[in-house]
């Protein structure tokens, strides 16, 4: 046998420990403490709700938050113009929020990853082909796209799903490209063609698993943009239609009653920018820790 | 003119440490040496040796995250450490100057070379915007680049690695400083490009008087350029001798196991004797001495104390319990 | 078997230039190789020596078929390799295996250190999992590493311990061929003479071949059976080790071997006349690539581009200098 020279890993157990402890120092609690209690209210809508949200008591309509002169106890925070109770209607709403733009991103990220790692892995044409259509697909404005096939297809919960997907892909192949590029010039993807691994296998387990990080920090980012577009949407009446509930939904209902009933807006409105926030403080969080150079080798 | 025995440099119990989480990492661990007038001391060290923070350190441009916390450098009879940015400011360029190991990001792309090699002219000397460009002419003269005329208007990309770093030589020299600090500066060239830059420094060093700390983990380039050598091993100065004298007769236990491990020219095919192991990850270095978990010779002392330096003959220090003297050992 | 592992038959390797892609108005190619021809034998290592641009990493990347010549072909027992298809490449990829320069970048970091090294295996046909297993802790051992590292990830090693990682993956389709480009360049000066030892265990172990480049003349010494030197895409000489240090005839060979520091202050060096750098790989001189800087050019080595010829048994030079005289 050849006589080896063993050596000794420097970082055992106890560097673990350590580099772990640090981490959790680190944590954006505050971004945590909001996507989770969004998640929270959006699975536990149907147990925490304080009255059915599409219950009608015109007696009620218009009332203000429970801590206001004419609240009343069993709306926390208000009821809009039908009398239906404010607070129900935004965790019944978050549902559609959340499960609408999740959705939306997962289309948008895996038609994007497999046109970007096509472009980016084999080039030429594939390339030149595919950075044309995603070209195209950025330099069209996005509202106009979405008015485009809503038009067409008409405003459903699907539908809606349908276009904020195929209206964001492009950036996500483009970053994908770009990252593959860079990703396949390195010395491991060499030498697993040396290894002889396929294209496929090359691929998916040298170039993916790369190009995830980035991945992962954009479609985080990308969630409030999305919730953002869904909102807009709904809000001109492209998007989510009653008797679905949405947050976008709301605030178009809302502003109506601006003047006499802030609650109605402002409710909604404040989830949508606390979510945006939440999403965009753990993707910069996500951006720092993922970042090989931050990690110590 | 040169007097070969005055100190220019003297580092005293230098230690600049680094914060990284819950460690200290130890960059540089109570160095000392001195770079007399008109030498060349070469610092031989392999990744975390420390060789190269301890230059920054000199320079007062230790990287983010790291601070001198002890130690004296006195240059020109001046403790450096005592000094402000501002005053720091007229040492750089100036008094002290670097060349460091990549030619390609040691140039700024955006500027020509002219515009570059004038530019610690117009901050030091009292040169105005006229005769500056004059100036850097001759500097490229010196540094033998071709067609300096020519040159001053190409920007860095359009220059080899080898002319790169003759133009950033000539940056360094510009305001002739007493002490140029070359960082790795020939490991990313050819070995005969190499050759000639390397050339290049000891012709400086003869027509200007110039003393030269040479940082590089080659060992045949030390043989060939330096005076004197210092070892270093994970922050640490573990021996210093003139250069004859360490290759002949090395004492310390690393020094002898580096020079049996590299192979050479007209060696043939002896089988080379490794030092086992690798270099220590500087945030958990062994108690004692450093490089006691590979050396072959340890003593039980070793595991626990320092060993202190110990004055080998002329000018020949080491750091090592072997050669401390029996009563320091008793204790 | 005298039959070469691998023969190189006069290959070219050309890359277009120009048009839309590069700034500079010149159109044309860049000749990376241009006419080479070796061979690697069995359990022999094979030293390839240049600069930065003489074209020794084309080479390896044609050897290993990540690049396919312009011209010429290679042959892998006696069967040019541009032909293969399908079982072919795959019976050559077993066979053929390569380390590169940076252990940083060999290694797939979101990868355990078992999957890295059992994945040419994996390629090759589909193993039990407890014969896998086995197989990967063989393989540590070998190279010197303890087998529970399989379940670790690269950025918890050193660049030496990265390296063996990178060797024992290289060995585990037990190939006949590794090719190595430059693999200690990267490690600090005390790790290298580990891995120099295990590459040579290795090799003796198992019978395996070297393509060995590398420009520290030291270790091509030290390691090499045949060596050859490169310039501007062209072998300019090539011979036996102990002929390289012991006779050398070609005049970069000479600038290249009183270039090389040597660890030694006893020994003095001449000062160092050759001026000048390797021209660009755009503006190639004429004659001979290495006029321009030879201080023994003549009119001849201006104009006629000297040929590859044996001078003496067994050792190539491609000067007229030496032809002549000889």
């Amino acid at each position: 046998m050849v006589s080896p020279e063993i050596e000794q890993v420097t970082t055992g157990s106890k560097g673990i420990f350590r580099r772990i402890i640090s981490r959790i120092r680190t944590l954006p609690t505050g971004s945590i403490i909001i996507l989770v209690l969004v998640l929270c209210g959006a699975i536990l809508a149907p147990l925490i709700a304080p009255a059915p949200p599409a219950k009608i008591d015109i007696r009620h309509s218009l009332r203000p938050p429970i801590w206001e002169d004419e609240g009343v106890p069993g709306h926390p925070l208000g009821t809009d113009d039908l009398g239906r109770d404010i607070l129900s209607r935004m965790l019944y709403g978050a549902r559609i929020s959340l499960l609408v733009s999740i959705c939306a991103i997962a289309i948008s990220g895996s038609l994007g990853t497999l046109l970007g790692l096509l472009a980016g892995y084999f080039g030429g044409w594939y390339d030149s082909i595919i950075m044309r259509v995603t070209d195209t697909f950025l330099s069209i404005p996005f509202m106009l796209m979405a008015l485009a096939i809503v038009g067409v297809l008409g405003p459903s919960l699907t539908n809606i799903i349908v276009v904020l997907g195929i209206t964001n892909w492009a950036k996500y192949a483009r970053m994908v490209r770009g990252e593959t590029l860079s990703v396949r010039e390195l010395d491991y993807v060499r030498l697993a063609e040396v290894a002889g691994c396929s294209h496929w296998r090359t691929s998916l387990y040298h170039i993916l698993p790369n190009v995830a990080n980035s991945l992962i920090i954009l479609a985080t980012l990308d969630l409030g943009r999305v919730i953002i577009m869904e909102s807009a949407m709904s809000f001109l009446g492209l998007g989510v239609q009653p008797p679905n509930i949405s947050w976008g939904l709301m605030v178009a209902e809302g502003r109506k009653y601006l003047s006499v009933a802030w609650w109605y807006v402002t409710f909604p409105g404040v989830a949508i920018a606390l979510t945006v926030l939440g999403g965009n403080l753990l993707g910069d969080y996500l951006r720092d820790i993922l970042d090989p150079g931050f990690r110590k080798a | 003119m040169m007097n070969k025995n005055k100190s220019i440099l003297e580092v005293k119990n230098l230690r600049t440490y680094f914060a990284d989480g819950t460690d200290t990492i130890r960059a540089v661990n109570d160095v000392s040496f001195n770079v007399r007038q008109g030498e060349i001391l070469g610092i031989v060290g392999e990744s975390g040796s420390g060789k190269s923070v301890t230059c920054l350190s000199i320079l007062r441009l230790v990287p983010r995250g790291g601070q001198i916390v002890g130690g004296e450098i006195i240059f020109d009879n001046e403790d450096l450490l005592k000094k402000s940015n501002r005053e720091m400011r007229m040492y750089r360029g100036r008094r002290i100057s670097m060349i460091l190991q990549n030619p390609m990001t040691s140039l700024n792309p955006v500027f020509k070379i002219g515009n570059q090699v004038s530019e610690p002219l117009l901050l030091h000397g009292s040169w105005n915007r006229h005769d500056v460009l004059e100036k850097a002419i001759a500097l490229l003269q010196a540094v033998k680049i071709p067609s300096p005329s020519m040159q001053i208007a190409q920007y860095p990309h359009q220059l080899s690695g080898g002319m790169r770093q003759r133009v950033v030589t000539s940056i360094a020299i510009g305001c002739a400083p007493d002490l140029l600090i070359a960082d790795e500066s020939t490991t990313a060239l050819d070995v005969t490009i190499q050759a000639q830059v390397l050339q290049l420094l000891k012709d400086i060093r003869e027509e200007r008087g110039l003393s030269i700390i040479l940082v590089t983990h080659n060992l045949g380039i030390v043989a060939g350029m330096c005076d004197r050598v210092a070892v270093m091993y994970a922050g640490q100065l573990l021996e210093i001798a003139w250069t004859k004298e360490l290759f002949s007769h090395p004492s310390h236990p690393y020094t002898k196991g580096l020079l049996r491990s590299v192979p050479r020219l007209g060696k043939g095919r002896r089988r080379l004797k490794s030092i086992s192991g690798q270099p220590p990850d500087l945030a958990h270095v062994p108690s004692g001495c450093p490089f006691w978990p590979r050396c072959e010779e340890t003593l039980e002392v070793c595991k626990v104390d320092c060993p202190p330096v110990t004055n080998m003959g002329s000018q020949h220090d080491v750091r090592c319990w072997l050669h401390t003297s029996g009563d320091l050992l008793k204790k | 078997m005298n039959d070469p592992l691998i023969e190189a038959r006069d290959i070219k390797k050309y890359f277009p230039v120009g048009g839309g892609l590069s700034f500079t108005r010149r159109k044309g190619e860049v000749r990376a190789v241009d006419g080479v021809s070796f061979r690697i034998y069995r359990s022999k290592t094979f030293g390839l020596v240049g600069e930065s641009g003489c074209g020794k990493t084309t080479t390896a990347n044609l050897v290993l078929r990540l690049e396919r010549p312009t011209f010429g072909q290679i042959d892998f027992l006696r069967k040019n390799i541009g032909d293969f298809h399908g079982r072919e490449i795959k019976k050559y990829r077993r066979s053929l295996q390569a380390v590169f320069q940076d252990p940083f970048a060999s290694l797939n970091p979101r990868m355990r250190i078992g999957s890295i090294i059992s994945e040419p295996l994996a390629v090759q046909n589909k193993q039990s999992r407890q014969k896998t297993k086995n197989r990967i802790d063989e393989l540590l051992e070998i190279v010197g590493l303890r087998p529970d590292y399989a379940r670790r990830y690269p950025h918890e090693f050193s660049g030496g311990q990265r390296q063996r990682i990178a060797i024992a993956r290289a060995i585990s389709t037990t190939p006949e061929l590794i090719v190595l480009d430059e693999p200690v360049s990267a490690l600090d000066v005390s790790i290298r003479a580990q891995i120099l030892n295990l590459l040579l265990d290795l090799q003796q172990e198992f019978g395996l071949a070297y393509m060995l480049i590398a420009h520290d003349l030291a270790v091509v010494e030290y390691a090499c059976d045949t060596i050859a030197v490169m310039y501007l895409g062209k072998i300019t000489e090539m011979c036996s080790g102990k002929e390289f240090f012991k006779n050398p005839l070609h005049p970069y060979t000479h600038t290249l071997l009183e270039a090389v520091p040597i660890p030694d202050p006893s020994i003095e060096r001449k000062r160092i006349e050759l001026e000048g750098e390797p021209p660009s790989p755009w503006n190639l001189p004429t004659g001979c690539r290495f006029h321009p800087r030879c201080s023994y050019a003549e009119e001849v080595c201006r104009e006629i581009e000297p040929l590859l010829e044996e001078e003496i048994q067994g050792h190539m030079v491609a000067c007229h200098m030496v032809t002549k005289k000889g």
